[in-house]
This record gives C-alpha cells, sequence and structure tokens, in this order.
C-alpha cells in the first residue's frame, strides 16, 4: 500500500473529524439558513419592486462570507484545543503540505455549505435559479479558494493567540474585501442572465487571487508554524 | 562502524522579546542517557524541550543532532525522524479513536506497515481492546499513554518529555518509567522535565537544574546523593541565577 501525500492525510483527516461529529457543519448551515430568514423578513424587496437579480447577489455572498468564516475558524480551533498543530509541526514533512491540507478541507467544508445554502436562497426569495445554477456556482468555487486560502492562512496565524475568534474576522475581512467585491458583481450579472463575456473578467480576477494566497500561504506556513 | 547518537547544544540562547528565556546553554548528550531537567516554573525546561524538538528556533547557539547542525530548514525537516516529543497537552485528536490518532501520525512519518505499528505500540501501552474508542471517551492517564504512544510511533532516537508522569496512576507510571529505561538500553537518548525530584532522580542517569534560563547544575546521578541534590536545588531555586 502505498503511503498518501501528507496533505491527503491531513485533508482526510479534517473531513472524517467532521463528518463524524457534524459541529462545523450544522452550526454553520444553522447560521447561514438564520441570515437568511433574516433577509427574507428584514427586506420585503418585491414590494420595492425589486427582483431576487437585484439584491441576491449581495443575500448570496453577505451569507457565504459569515458563514464561511464560522467553518473556517473551527478548523484550526481543533488543531489548537489538544496542541495538535505542535504535532503537525514536528511531523517530517514539508510545512506546505500542512497548509494545503487544512486547505482542501476548507474548500470541501465551505462549498458543501454553499451547495446546501444556494437553493435555499432561491427558494426563500422565489427565484428560478436553474438557468444561473453553473455561472453562480462557478462564481462561488471561485472565490471560496480564494477566501479559504486567505481563511486559512489567517486562522494558522491566530490559532496560537488568545483572541483568535476576533482577531481571525479582523484580519480576513478587510483581506478579503476584493474578492467579496468581485464575487458580488460577478454573481449580479449571472443572476441578471449576462452572457460570460460581461462577467468573465471578475472570475479571472479571483482566480487570479487564488493563485496569489495559495503561493504566498505555501511559501509561509513554514514561518507561522515554527514561530 | 555508525557512531553513536548524540545530542548537542552550544551556547543557546532563546528570547521572547525584551525576556531572555534561555541563556547560554551548552549540554552534550550521548546514546542511552537518561536526562531530567529539573527547575521552578518559568525556569526554561520546555523551552529547551521545544528547541531540541525543533518547535523553536533559538536566538543564538546551535543545536546538534548526530552531529548534524540543526539551523537549516531542509536540516531540521530530517531530523524530525529521529526526534519524538510528548508536551503538556497530548496532542491527539477528540473526535478520533486511538487507532486513528496513531495509524494518521504513522502515516505522516512515513512509517512502513503502519497498521502493524500502531497495533504492536497499542498492546504495549495497554491499549489493546480499546483502540475503536474516540479519545474524548479517555480518561486523563489513558490519553497520556497514548500520547507516548505517538510520540513513540516513529522509534525516534532523541525522545523530549514535557512532564510526563503528570495524569499517571501509579501503574501507569512504572509502566512508563521502564519504557524510558528500555530506551535508553536500546541507545535511545530520553530528556524529560520534572518537579518530582524524588521520581525524576530514581529514573535518570543524569540531571539538570535550570532556573532563570540559566543551567545551574549539571550532574551525573553517580556522583550525587538524593540529599546533596535537593539542597543544591533549594538553593539554586531561591537564589539568584548563576553557573556553577
Amino acid at each position: 500500500m502505498g503511503n498518501p501525500s501528507p496533505m491527503l492525510l491531513i485533508c482526510r483527516k479534517d473531513l472524517k473529524q467532521e463528518f463524524r461529529t457534524r459541529e462545523s457543519l450544522t452550526a454553520t448551515f444553522f447560521f447561514a439558513l438564520l441570515v437568511q430568514l433574516i433577509f427574507a423578513f428584514a427586506f420585503d424587496f418585491l414590494d420595492l419592486g425589486l427582483g431576487f437579480a437585484d439584491i441576491g447577489a449581495g443575500v448570496i455572498w453577505i451569507t457565504l462570507t459569515f458563514s464561511a468564516l464560522l467553518s473556517l475558524q473551527h478548523s484550526f480551533l481543533i488543531e489548537r484545543e489538544r496542541d495538535c498543530l505542535q504535532a503537525l509541526a514536528l511531523c517530517p514533512v514539508d510545512p506546505s503540505s500542512i497548509f494545503l491540507g487544512k486547505l482542501l478541507a476548507n474548500i470541501a467544508l465551505v462549498l458543501l455549505v454553499q451547495l446546501l445554502i444556494l437553493p435555499l436562497s432561491a427558494l426563500f426569495f422565489g427565484y428560478d435559479l436553474s438557468a444561473a445554477a453553473v455561472p453562480v456556482g462557478l462564481v462561488v468555487v471561485v472565490n471560496a479558494v480564494g477566501f479559504s486560502a486567505l481563511g486559512t492562512l489567517f486562522a494558522a496565524m491566530t490559532a496560537q493567540t488568545r483572541r483568535s475568534e476576533l482577531l481571525l474576522p479582523l484580519l480576513l475581512f478587510p483581506a478579503a474585501t476584493p474578492l467579496v467585491i468581485w464575487g458580488v458583481k460577478a454573481t449580479r450579472l449571472c443572476l441578471a442572465g449576462r452572457r460570460p463575456e460581461a462577467y468573465g473578467y471578475l472570475v479571472a480576477l479571483s482566480a487570479c487571487f487564488d493563485v496569489i494566497f495559495i503561493v504566498v500561504g505555501v511559501l509561509l506556513f513554514d514561518y507561522i508554524l515554527e514561530e | 562502524m555508525i557512531a553513536p547518537f548524540r545530542v548537542e547544544t552550544r551556547g543557546l540562547w532563546r528570547s521572547f522579546g525584551p525576556r531572555v528565556a534561555l541563556r547560554d546553554i551548552a549540554l552534550a548528550l550521548g546514546g542511552g542517557e537518561i536526562l531530567a531537567l529539573f527547575g521552578p516554573n518559568g525556569a526554561g525546561k520546555t523551552t529547551l524541550l521545544r528547541i531540541l524538538a525543533t518547535l523553536l528556533r533559538p536566538s543564538r547557539g546551535q543545536v546538534l543532532l548526530a552531529g548534524q547542525d540543526l539551523s537549516s530548514r531542509k536540516q531540521r525537516m530530517t531530523a524530525r525522524h529521529r526526534i519524538g516529543f510528548l508536551a503538556h497537552r497530548p496532542m491527539l485528536y477528540d473526535r478520533l479513536t486511538a487507532y486513528e490518532n496513531l495509524f494518521f501520525y504513522a502515516r505522516m512519518y512515513g512509517i512502513p506497515s503502519p497498521r502493524d505499528r500502531c497495533r504492536r505500540l497499542l498492546f504495549d501501552i495497554g491499549l489493546a481492546g480499546r483502540e475503536e474508542d474516540v479519545v474524548s471517551d479517555y480518561s486523563r492517564g489513558m490519553q497520556q499513554r497514548l500520547a507516548i504512544a505517538r510520540a513513540l510511533i516513529h522509534d525516534p532516537d532523541l525522545l523530549l518529555l514535557d512532564e510526563p508522569f503528570s495524569g499517571l496512576d501509579p501503574q501507569a507510571a512504572t509502566f512508563l518509567v521502564d519504557l524510558l529505561r528500555s530506551l535508553a538500553a536500546r541507545g535511545k537518548v530520553v530528556v524529560f522535565t520534572s518537579h518530582d525530584l524524588g521520581s525524576g532522580l530514581a529514573l535518570c542517569h543524569r540531571a539538570v537544574i535550570l532556573t532563570r534560563g540559566t543551567l545551574v547544575l549539571d550532574a551525573r546521578k553517580d556522583g550525587f546523593e538524593m540529599r546533596d541534590f535537593a539542597a543544591a536545588y533549594e538553593t539554586a531555586v531561591s537564589s539568584p541565577a548563576r553557573r556553577t
């Protein structure tokens, strides 16, 4: 039996823990559901003459951003609880593979929640998502990768601090602002039924953001672990 | 002929901001040696262990493992195959079973036949039959035994233990003493911290006292009496740091 890469081992270990208890998934899902409900009741947008295509992007991205934060925070809490991050740092593996393993698991969990939430959004706001499902899905996937890369990096940096729950959003939200802006704009164009040429550059910008922060994470993770 | 395993620190300093945690620590340990690190809280024992474990880099000075200077990233990573570390906390995943925890680390260390290795270790530490229980269901003592197995999963040449006897019942403590002696008999280097002079001195070959980051006494067990060591410890702890 061949030994799988440390990246896959870490990803599998994280997913196994999560699916065993569903602590993070359940909390994140219900949080996202509540945000959707609050939006549905707070903004009676049909009376205002607005459609889901007008405000749906905002609703979707606010929900995605905050629910992803919960998921990312949990990812390093399980490592901090019993000093497991130190045990990972002690393993004779390239630290970048630890970052990539955690990132892979985070992307999977963030996307899983989004997969459940997007159809619910459409349902709450009475919108037929089927026509825009593929482009919106693509925008969500590309942006979730970047958000998870940034979140994994900052979650690792703040994991050893006393106020990690407070520090992570303070670091993550400003840094992820461009990604959220591009995500909202691209989603709005998708929901409006615009052609890919109209939002393609926004998806490309988000993809560049993803690559930059994955590379930054790979390069910096060694220093984060050692100090 | 393979040279015996050796660990050495030369002029080791470590600071955290303005606070100096370790001052000019020079130690040399040969294969088969068991070293006890004594000292009050904040003396620098854990910092020294973390530097030896490659978890922290020294501010100044060198750590040599089997003659290799661990100042470069590549050498530290290679050295990790030969270092086992048991910290204050067990470094185990609560939501995984004992077997899953060991199996995960066995694969991270690239151990051949990881299943056999895990089963054997679980048997050795007396957890066979409970290996499918999640760690959160374990008592403190059982978790500590599993943590010891985790630290030994890759059969390290240097075993570092931070307060290894805390939380162990007398039977488990006896087991650990026997285990550490058997490891030393196989040429491994064992370094442990302890607050308990009696049990620590009974186990070690050599004892060191650290106070305020300074090594104030380094003595071989056959060269001192328990009563003298206890008196030296009291003096070192109650007086300003000095080198003897």
